[in-house]
């Protein structure tokens, strides 16, 4: 990073921070002066209060863990999955032409309508929900995994081969660690989604969990802890981000430090496109 | 084995792309000698990195073919290959890259880290092992896959216009350590460049090839006792050659225009 980016980061990063300092205090002090219902839109301090209280209670704890349950099953399942499939497709030319239709006859559906007929064949458990959940993670790294490895740079494949590398040291040595970024990139995407689905899943139904938490707190409209909850929500997603950031870092440390920090500082935009594109 | 001596005997390949059929090269044919350093010169367009491939054995002739010295053991004969660019490994460090070659030969670690720091030292990049590609310089990123087709020892090293992204003065150094390295080993060496200046300052001999259809012109062999190098002042009898060399193209790409007009 050079030093006159450094230089104009900071502003804005301080900007960013005086503008939600600002939004918090004036909302907080739009709900004392009673100015908007305190019942529909709680004070800050009010829904910190109840951010304390559930973890002070532990009542947010299994909520907590089976969200976080149903997030890395269904990472780690459409993960593999999509990872695997798409290694395949990537180098071989005939099977991506024979499922490129069904992707694309399967992947633009809104995978969340899929929950009512996962329900009737897996039943109302979670099973049906982690199904919706890797499903979503595997499109991306399906894709992301497919264009990695078929958009080899040629000559790298000539030098490789050259060499003598065939078979399984062409895989480790070559093909997987060319698309690696891709790869991640695509986890991050299916991360966010995985995040996102499972909260919506849980929120059909679900007795236990984040978004399960969030649907009963509306019911009771104990809205303080609904207010409560979604700060927890931001937090994981914010926190899954930065150890992804982190684990890309550690895996691919030849990648271009500029690449790198391009999409971080996209980040959030991207898997808010990537999570608007995936429900159509 | 640190040499080998090759003949092309009227190599042709022909690509075909969507029914439409390029021949890139024709009735191609020459010899080296072992240890001989052998320049391809001409046009962009001319079949040298098709033939290049063909000696690498990544593509197969459409006709004619390629014998080897010492095919008498079956096996097809190893090869290192130099491309202009992007050659080296991103994701391996610069003695990873360095070792590759080693490493598919199934070589220890210990002994091909040691192998590939002589290289590297050899090259002036000792201290830069552990450094990745990213990290380099487009000229330092030229010189990992240079010190990478070395250290393998094989007995024929294919360069592919390696020189041609760097700029004046960085080529002349690559030149010169091309040249150590080559007297230290003694590899047979096919080296293709579209720089007459090049070819001559360091071949023993040049092929020159015509546009497409690549075909070769006519050879010119150099004297093999002058001094070499880009820094050398050639004699008069490597001038004489240089301006037939340049004639040659010239003439080639007057043809060319000629045919365009009618």
């Amino acid at each position: 990073m050079n030093p006159i980016q450094s230089r104009a980061r900071i502003p804005s990063r301080l900007i960013s921070v005086v503008i939600a300092l600002a939004a918090i205090l004036a909302w907080e002090a739009m709900s004392r002066a009673g100015s908007i219902s305190p019942f529909l839109a709680p004070a800050p301090s009010a829904v910190v209060e109840a951010l304390f209280a559930l973890f002070v209670t532990g009542e947010i704890l299994p909520h907590l863990l089976a969200t976080l349950y149903r997030v890395f099953a269904g990472l780690f399942i459409g993960g593999v999955a999509g990872g695997v499939l798409g290694l395949l497709m990537g180098a071989i030319p005939r099977l991506r032409e024979i499922a490129d239709p069904f992707v694309a006859a399967v992947h633009p559906l809104p995978k969340i309508a899929i929950l009512p007929l996962f329900m009737a064949l897996l039943g109302i458990g979670d099973a049906s929900r982690i199904a919706v959940i890797s499903l979503g993670v595997f499109f991306p790294m399906m894709i992301n995994t497919m264009s990695g490895v078929s958009q080899i740079n040629q000559t790298h494949l000539d030098v490789a081969r050259n060499y003598g590398a065939g078979g399984a040291k062409l895989l480790t040595r070559v093909l997987l660690p060319a698309s690696l970024p891709m790869m991640l990139s695509g986890l991050r995407i299916g991360m966010n989604l995985a995040l996102l689905f499972t909260i919506t899943t849980e929120i059909a139904g679900a007795t236990v969990g984040l978004g399960a938490l969030m649907w009963m707190s509306w019911e009771v409209l104990r809205l303080e802890n609904l207010y409560a909850v979604l700060v927890v929500i931001m937090v994981l997603g914010l926190t899954c981000n930065m150890a992804m950031k982190f684990l890309t870092q550690a895996l691919t440390p030849w990648s271009p430090a500029e690449e790198r920090t391009s999409s971080q500082s996209t980040l959030a935009s991207q898997s808010l496109i990537a999570s608007l594109k995936d429900n159509g | 084995m640190s040499e080998l001596g090759f003949r092309c005997e009227s190599v042709s390949h022909a690509f075909s792309n969507r029914g439409a059929t390029t021949v890139a090269l024709r009735d191609v044919s020459f010899s080296a000698q072992p240890g001989e350093f052998i320049c391809l010169v001409g046009p962009s367009g001319s079949g040298k990195s098709t033939l290049l491939r063909i000696l690498a054995g990544l593509l197969q002739p459409s006709s004619g073919r390629v014998i080897f010295s010492e095919e008498a053991d079956a096996t097809r004969p190893a090869t290192a290959l130099v491309f202009q660019e992007d050659g080296v490994f991103p994701w391996m460090t610069v003695r990873e890259n360095v070792a590759f070659g080693l490493e598919m030969l199934g070589v220890s670690k210990a002994e091909r880290e040691q192998r590939a720091d002589a290289l590297l030292s050899d090259v002036g990049l000792a201290n830069l092992g552990s450094s990745y590609p990213h990290e380099l310089s487009v000229g330092m990123r030229q010189r990992v896959g240079v010190a990478r087709a070395f250290v393998a020892d094989v007995p024929l090293l294919l360069m592919d216009e390696p020189f041609g992204a760097l700029d004046a003065l960085t080529r002349r150094v690559m030149q010169e350590q091309l040249l150590r390295l080559w007297r230290l080993h003694r590899h047979t060496l096919v080296f293709v460049t579209h720089d007459v200046e090049e070819a001559i300052a360091l071949a023993d001999r040049i092929v020159v090839f015509t546009d497409r259809p690549g075909r070769v012109l006519r050879e010119f062999v150099l004297p093999a006792e002058r001094s070499r190098g880009p820094s050398t002042e050639p004699m008069p009898e490597v001038q004489e050659i240089s301006r037939q060399v340049w004639s040659l193209l010239l003439g080639g790409v007057e043809d060319a225009s000629a045919r365009m007009e009618q």
